[in-house]
Parts: structure tokens; sequence; C-alpha cells
């Protein structure tokens, strides 16, 4: 009874103290990790615009020059590219990362949480860049007199709709990384064969995005082929966010208890 | 160094004391810290202030507290009494124990022992100036 | 916040642990394997290559997880556990490093995630071993990354910190400024230090204790002077010798004409020493490396 009563006035100090140590740690690794993937994805990523800008510049000078310029330019080099970038450096980038992470100490968890923070934030910065090229291109093309609509049809009819373009290269960014993760972290640990297995499950969130958004390529024919063409942003959203919950849920998976091989070089 | 068959510590302790016996290390003096030791000889920390722990023992080193370790007063007194015990239980002991197997009769040693200081006898100048005893030198 | 004490050294225990790579369980990793390295000392973890020290390792550093068995540092499991894995540094072999860009990322990433890193230190070690930070990982030669490792290591200044074959792509004299980088740190910033090697003199006298494993398990734990004592070489007449070896453990054999030297395993007792002197025999000490050696060689008889 005594011994309750002085443990309630003076707090164990040892637990307490550990597990500050702990969040602090967590947060430490976390904020690390992100940050370093982040930047070195956008490391490269300003090549990734750069070459996107020149291509596109490349292709409006011949498309204007011919006569046969009918529509964005932009957003056919982007929504075409943007996330198939970011789908490849999800492949590299948190594989690359794992074993200094957690060789110095961190957690598969932070690594697993920083590669969700990278996602998103990798999702808003190319989103944001995407929809105001898309934006810019839009206002050149309106004061040139030229057609500023996009010649595969998506939940917005031209770049004057910087929100839903946005909003659009979001949820394909995010998604794209996150698969990309999955697939790098699943031949990681499941080898050449299991790693190849697993690319179908993986590319499952890639497949319900590509539903619910419709990109030009392959989403738009795909949501008419299973007769969700007519689709609405808000359900566009909820299939957005199911694909994105999906996507970081299987980043979990492969990830949380992997075992680290020492890096050789 | 240090690659005999006896424990680090043991040697370090042997080094110190010869060179308490010596006079190289004066009484009061301040001897190597146990990092010094360490980082000199490239050994592990424990072991250098495992020999300091068996020298304090041994009343030969005192530790002042926050200073360091120092040669204790008496230290090389008491170290040459020991060692001069030890000659004949170590050193004489056997060698006569030798020569009672060889049928070597003490009259023959007494006499040899002392043709010998005759001859060395230039050399004896007291207790002061005899360098400590040949088994203690490293 | 207030500034960040640092922990006191961390404690390994391993028991009866069990690990096996792929399908093959007739020859496990690690065999039903226990040891305990005791907080703050610096263990020389010894065996021959593939006898199980880097798999050993990789649990306590929560690089991977056992089959079976308990595995603790500082009394947790370390598994996932963000206590212990901060707490712990294992450098395996060249150092776990981003190969693909500059050496100054991969140290930049440890300096953010290790709460103690030391950057005097860490730029001290790295002038030392003259390692250009501008290069990439993979474009140093294996001296400059294994001091890369060793950089590593000693910067983050982890309660628990593990060499595993660290220093085995340094030369000589590379060695000998990473031996003395170690010790004099250790002595300013107490810690506990696992050394893993199958080179064993120029360390021995480094370390305070000593685990010998072999093929998945433990061989001996105790401090390093009780192993050199627990060695002793025997000379004689080859007929003197091998009655007196008799009922021995007899670890080496050699014979030069009528005059043999035999290896013993375990400590003579003063009566047996005296007895073997009276035999005119002569005893020597078994340096650990030869004891490592012997134990670990081949079949067993």
């Amino acid at each position: 009874m005594t011994e309750n009563l002085a443990g309630q006035a003076v707090p164990v100090p040892r637990e307490a103290q550990r597990a500050a140590a702990r969040r602090a740690a967590e947060q430490r690794s976390l904020r690390t990790a992100a940050w370093s993937m982040s930047v070195g994805t956008w490391q490269i990523g300003v090549w990734f615009w750069a070459i996107v800008l020149i291509i596109a510049g490349i292709i409006g000078y011949v498309e204007v020059r011919t006569d046969i310029l009918d529509g964005s330019v932009i957003d056919g080099v982007v929504s075409g590219s943007a996330k198939f970038f970011l789908f490849v450096m999800g492949i590299i980038t948190p594989l690359a990362s794992i074993a200094v992470h957690v060789a110095a100490g961190g957690t598969r968890r932070s690594l697993i949480r920083s590669t969700w923070c990278t996602a998103v934030v990798l999702g808003l910065t190319f989103a944001l860049v995407a929809a105001a090229l898309g934006y810019v291109e839009w206002l050149v093309f309106r004061a040139q007199g030229w057609s500023p609509e996009l010649d595969r049809a998506q939940l917005y009819a031209d770049g004057g709709q910087v929100g839903t373009a946005f909003l659009v290269q979001l949820f394909f960014c995010s998604v794209y990384w996150l698969a990309g993760a999955s697939i790098g972290m699943g031949y990681y640990r499941l080898g050449v064969w299991g790693g190849t297995f697993a690319i179908v499950p993986f590319l499952l969130p890639v497949v319900l995005v590509e539903l619910a958004f419709q990109s030009g390529y392959f989403g738009r024919p795909f949501a008419q082929a299973v007769g969700l063409s007519d689709a609405q942003v808000l359900t566009a959203v909820i299939g957005g966010l199911v694909a994105l919950v999906a996507a970081a849920f299987a980043f979990h998976l492969v990830t949380r208890s992997v075992a680290i091989a020492p890096v050789t070089s | 160094m240090f690659d005999g068959p006896e424990p680090i510590y043991l040697q370090i302790a042997r080094q110190i004391r010869a060179e308490i016996l010596s006079g190289d290390l004066s009484e009061e003096e301040q001897v190597m810290s146990t990092t010094q030791y360490a980082t000199t000889f490239r050994i592990n920390p424990a072991t250098a202030a495992k020999a300091f722990a068996t020298l304090v023992d041994e009343g030969v080193l005192y530790k002042r507290r926050g200073v360091g370790m120092f040669v204790a007063t008496g230290a090389r007194e008491k170290l040459f009494a020991e060692h001069r015990d030890r000659y004949f239980a170590e050193v004489l002991r056997p060698a006569l124990d030798q020569a009672d197997l060889l049928g070597i009769t003490p009259a023959e040693i007494v006499d040899h022992v002392l043709a010998r200081d005759v001859a060395g006898s230039v050399r004896s100048a007291g207790p002061a100036a005899t360098h400590p005893p040949t088994g203690e030198t490293s | 916040m207030t500034a960040p004490t640092r922990p006191d050294p961390f404690g390994v225990e391993l028991r009866d642990v069990t690990l096996s790579f792929g399908k093959d369980e007739k020859h496990p990793a690690l065999d039903g394997l226990s040891l305990t390295v005791r907080p703050g000392t610096i263990t020389g973890l010894l065996g021959r290559n593939g006898a199980g020290k880097t798999t050993a390792l990789s649990l306590i550093a929560a690089m991977r997880r056992p089959d079976a068995g308990t595995v603790l540092v500082d009394g947790e499991d370390p598994f996932e556990n963000a206590w212990t894995m901060a707490g712990t540094q294992l450098v395996r072999e060249s150092g776990d490093t981003i190969t693909s860009t500059k050496v100054k990322d991969s140290l930049g990433y440890y300096a953010e995630l290790r709460e103690h890193w030391d950057a005097d230190l860490a730029a001290r070690l790295v002038d030392l071993f003259e390692i250009d930070l501008r290069k990439t990982p993979e474009s140093l030669s294996r001296g400059k990354r294994s001091a890369l490792g060793a950089v590593i290591g000693l910067a983050s200044r982890a309660p628990l910190t593990i060499f595993d074959e660290v220093y085995l792509g340094m030369d000589a004299p590379s060695r000998y400024a990473f031996y003395d980088a170690l010790v004099e740190d250790y002595t300013e910033h107490p810690r506990t230090v696992v050394l893993s090697s199958h080179l064993i003199d120029e360390v021995e006298r480094i370390f305070e204790d000593v685990v010998i494993v072999d093929r998945g398990r433990v061989l001996l734990a105790e401090s390093v002077e009780s192993v050199r004592g627990r060695g002793v070489s025997i000379t004689g007449s080859a007929a003197v010798v091998e009655q007196f070896v008799d009922g021995h453990r007899v670890l080496a054999r050699q014979r030069l004409g009528g005059t043999a030297q035999v290896t013993l395993f375990g400590a003579l007792d003063d009566a047996q020493r005296a007895e073997a002197t009276a035999a005119g025999l002569e005893l020597g000490a078994v340096p650990l490396q030869d004891l490592f050696v012997h134990l670990t060689r081949g079949e067993q008889p």
C-alpha cells in the first residue's frame, strides 16, 4: 500500500523515460527518412520536369508550325509520365534507404510511415507542378486562340480546371509511388520469383485509381468496359482514397518484418 | 609487449613494480591513468584498472580521488623487502634443491659464492644502488 | 527539451537461438546458440567464416528474427524495438550505406538518426582514414569502405556498438589506427562493444570477454584472462609427454624426433604443474589465436 502511494507520488522514471525516448527516436527516424526520400526523388524530379517541358515544347512547336495543334500538349506529356516517373522512383527509393535506415537504428515501422508521408508529399508537389503547368498552358492557348481541350477525356475538360487537375494528379502520383515501393520491397523480400508473382496484387491499387480517375491511356477505356465511365469527382475521390489506403497497407505488409541483408558493393 | 603466458594485468603490475624499484617512478609520483595506459599499450582499460587495483591492495599505489594514482610513500622499501624474501624462497631454494640432487655440497657452494664475491666486490655499493632482482625485469 | 543523457551500456542475451536460411534445416546457421555479453565490456566474438557470427549479430541489431529462441538487448526483444534499435549500432563489413549517392549523404543519415552522433569525431576519423566524402561508397576501395564502417561505428556512440569483421579490409596502419581510436573513445565514452573476427592476435588485448562460436553454437564464453589460461602446451621426451597427457583433452600433437609437443585444453592445477616439472616437461602458454584454431578446426575427435 505504501509502495503504491510512493509510486504515485514519484512517477516511475525509467519506463517513462524509455517511452519518451522511443517516441523521440521514432519521430526522428520518420522525419529523416521522409525528408531524405522526398528530397532524393525531387533531385531527380527536377530533371524529369525539365525534360518533360522540353519535350512538350518541341511537340508544341512542331504542332504549331505544321498546324496540327488540336489540344493540350502538357496534359498528354504530364499525365502520361509523372506517375510513371514516381512509380519507378517508388521502386528504387525506399529500397535504397531501408538498409541504412535500420542500420542507423530506425525501425521498419518508421520507414513505412515515412514512405506513406513521402507518397503524400510527392503527390502534392508533383500534382501542384502538373496543375500549374496545365493552367499556364491553358492561359497561353486561350490568349493565342488555340483549342485548350484535352485530347483524352478525363474528369476535367481543360487545364483551366486547376483544382480537379490537381486532385487527379495527386491520387495518381501517390498511389503509383506506393505501388512501386511495394513492388521493389516485394523483390527484396521474396526474391525474383516471389517478387514477380507479387506484382499482380501490388498493382491492384493502381487498377483501382485508374478506374476511379480514368486517366487518358487506359483508365478511360477500362472504366467504360466496366460501366463506370460516368463517374463523378466525388466517386473518384472515394475510389482514390480506397486505392491509396490499399497501396499503403500493401507496403506495410511487405515491409514490416523484412530481413535486412548487408549492403554490399 | 605483454606476450607471455601470464595474465596481462599481472604483467602490468610487475612492470610498475620494476619501475618503482629501479627508481624510474619515485614515491608520491603520479602514475599513468587507466585511460593513458589503455591507449598507450592498446589494451582493455579494465585490464589496466585491474593491475592498479592489485597494486593498491598491495599498498604500492594509492588513489587520490579525482586526481589519479600515486606511488605510496615507503613503496620502494616495501618492494625491496618483499623481493629479498622472495629471492630466498623462489630463486635460491630451487637452486639449492637442484644442488642436492646433483650431490653438490654446501661447502662447494659457499666456496663458489665467496670466490664470486671477491671478483664482484667492486660493484657492491649498498642496496640503494642495486638494481631489482633479475627475476623482476620484464 | 533537455539535453539527452546517454543511456547506460546495453547488455545482450541470446538463449537457445535457432535460425535456418531457406529449407536447409539440417545445417542451421544458428543451432541452439546461447551467449551473454556483459554491459560495458569489449567482447570478442570469434569464429571461422560461416560459424554464425554475422547471423547472431544481425539478430541483436534487429536485422532479422530468429526461428526459435530468445534475443534480449538491454532486457528487451530488439525486433522493431525503437529503444534498443536506436541504441544499437551494427557495422557489417563496410557498413550499411546508400551506395549510389555520396558518402557524405550516408554519414548525414546516420548523423540525423543517431541521437549521440559526434560530428567532430566523425570528421577527425574521416581525415585520419583519408576518406573522400564526395565519392560514392561503391567507388571507394575496400579498405576505405571498411574505414567508413569504422567511422560510422565509433561516431554513433551507441550504448551497444558492434563491429562485424569491420577491420578485415583495412591495411595494417589503418587497423592499428582503428584499434587506437576504439580504445580511446571507449575509455572516454564507456559502452558495450562487440568485435567479431577470426584474426585474433591484434585485437586480443582489447577484449575483456571472449565468445567462440563454431557451427552455430557457442564453444566457449569467458573472460579473456581465463581463456588464456585454458590452453597449455607440454614439451618433452615423447614417451613422458604421452604418459602425462593421458586422460587430458588433447587439441594438437607435434613430434620432432624423440621430442613431442602436445597442446592440452583445460588448465592444470598446481599439483599437476609440479608433477610435470618434476618429470622434466616444459610447460608453455597457448596463444588465444592457436587455441581458437585448435578448437574450431575441422571435425573434432
